[in-house]
């Protein structure tokens, strides 16, 4: 047994590795990166903690007008990296509250040509810090039970402004792409529904959140957007699972100078295959993020592909039932 | 000999360096001028770049710092001359600001670009 997990551990390992050399992210105007990591989990139970930490990386260099791929005269490559800390308590019973932050760094080549004269230019940004934070408050409208293992939880939230969208080189400040923040507040619905399956080892789930995207103070505003999912996970041992996700996402154009952004918005699907390995109170997983279909109004630089790592921990603050005394209270 | 000893009186007088006052030696405490803003030029397709220059100058000699931003699409370099360009997203008039400093105060500048 120790010798099959040790296995399944650098087969993850190596998944990961060559994961990370075909990565690919977010182009021109499409600040912020969306994560779903806690958003696709139920309500975590009351008095106890789940806590996370994710590294993702995802690289972008295909622009796309519409349904076709085309060719990018600025020559864009993107690549966003994120370190994300979430944490879940149990508040109640039915209610439980997810916080997520992150530290991101970001990074975009173009090249452009003189329009007066014949050289070109090729440019390199980088930037990093600490992104925004998103709160999200659940409460389970079904809740889960051994007879009966469905769920059907609810949620609002807000992503804060915590990261810097005003971040400047040699006095001139980034682009609002490359900022690790908006600059704006958003407000955020969300929707789960999880079904699962002891006997086959199987559970199902269900995802939507919708953001509704606030202006920064300098009026621009991201695209509302929402994303879903649906998604399966099979224990194949007890301490091993595969998933696989398929995700939604559409947003609408940004807004800023006054204007809708011509190339901004659209709508992307995506195939999430992963692997989950749990050890106790402690699982780690990986996932990769593989679009399949895109429709880009206008011509965008468009994500290739995403892989992640993540290790979720879970603590128990319940402690052991108090023994019942036997008419303690009673008269 | 009175115009030799005037000339050479004057001759003296000439290569003398006058003091420096205490005037012109304190930082600037008027603001930058800026006399232009241009963009060369000013209508650029997605994918090329043009010239941004502001022509400035501060009344007291003081030097110059610039700050330029714009909200959409980007910026490369510093100092009096960058070089601005926009992807698709950005199509469209877009306003390039420069902020001139000095140690006594700031001017403000925009030159308008149209991006196709």
């Amino acid at each position: 047994m120790k010798l099959e997990r040790t296995l399944v551990v650098m087969i993850c390992g190596v998944f990961f590795i060559v994961g990370r050399s075909y990565l690919n992210a977010q182009g021109c105007c499409t600040p912020g990166t969306s994560s779903l990591y806690g958003a696709e989990r139920g309500i975590a139970q009351y008095r106890t903690l789940n806590a996370s930490l994710a590294y993702q990386y995802n690289f972008a260099n295909r622009a796309y007008q519409g349904l076709q791929q085309v060719d990018d005269l600025l020559r864009r490559t993107a690549s966003v990296q994120s370190l994300n800390i979430e944490l879940e308590y149990g508040l109640a019973d039915r209610v439980s509250l997810l916080m997520l932050g992150s530290y991101v760094w970001k990074s975009r080549e173009f090249t452009t040509s003189s329009a007066v004269g014949s050289g070109s230019q090729t440019t390199t940004f980088n930037t990093n810090g600490v992104g925004d934070v998103t709160l999200l408050g659940k409460y389970a409208v079904i809740r889960p039970t051994i007879t009966s293992p469905f769920e059907v939880s609810i949620g609002l939230g807000a992503k804060l402004p915590t990261g810097s969208y005003t971040q400047e080189l040699d006095g001139t400040r980034y682009p609002i792409d490359l900022q690790p923040g908006t600059g704006g507040s958003d407000l955020l619905g969300w929707v789960f529904v999880a079904r699962s399956y002891p006997a086959q080892q199987l559970s199902f789930y269900g995802s939507f959140l919708y953001r509704y995207a606030g202006s920064n103070p300098d009026g621009y505003k991201v695209g509302n957007e929402w994303i879903a999912s649906l998604g399966a996970e099979y224990s194949i041992v007890e301490w091993f699972q595969l998933s696989l996700q398929l995700r939604g996402r559409s947003a609408g154009e940004d807004f800023a100078s006054g204007r809708f952004l011509p190339s901004t918005g659209g709508q992307m699907y995506a195939v999430l295959p992963g692997v989950i390995y749990r050890e106790g109170n402690v699982a780690v997983g990986m996932y990769s993020l593989l679009p399949f279909y895109r429709n880009l109004p206008g011509t965008q630089v468009s994500l290739n592909y995403l892989v992640g790592i993540g290790m979720q921990s879970f603590f128990d603050f319940r402690g052991s039932p108090e023994p019942q005394v036997e008419g303690k209270n009673s008269k | 000999m009175k115009q030799l000893v005037v000339v050479t009186l004057a001759f003296v007088m000439g290569c003398v360096q006058p003091q420096p006052t205490e005037q012109n030696m304190a930082p600037s405490v008027q603001n930058p001028v800026i006399t232009s803003v241009t963009a060369t030029p000013s209508i650029v397709q997605v994918g090329q770049n043009c010239r941004v220059t502001c022509n400035a100058y501060d009344p007291g000699g003081d030097s110059l710092s610039y700050k330029w931003r714009v909200d959409l699409g980007d910026i490369v370099g510093r100092g009096a001359t960058v070089y601005y360009s926009a992807a698709y997203c950005c199509a469209g008039t877009n306003r390039i600001t420069v902020t001139v400093s000095n140690t006594g105060g700031s001017a403000t500048g925009y030159v308008d670009v149209e991006v196709r």
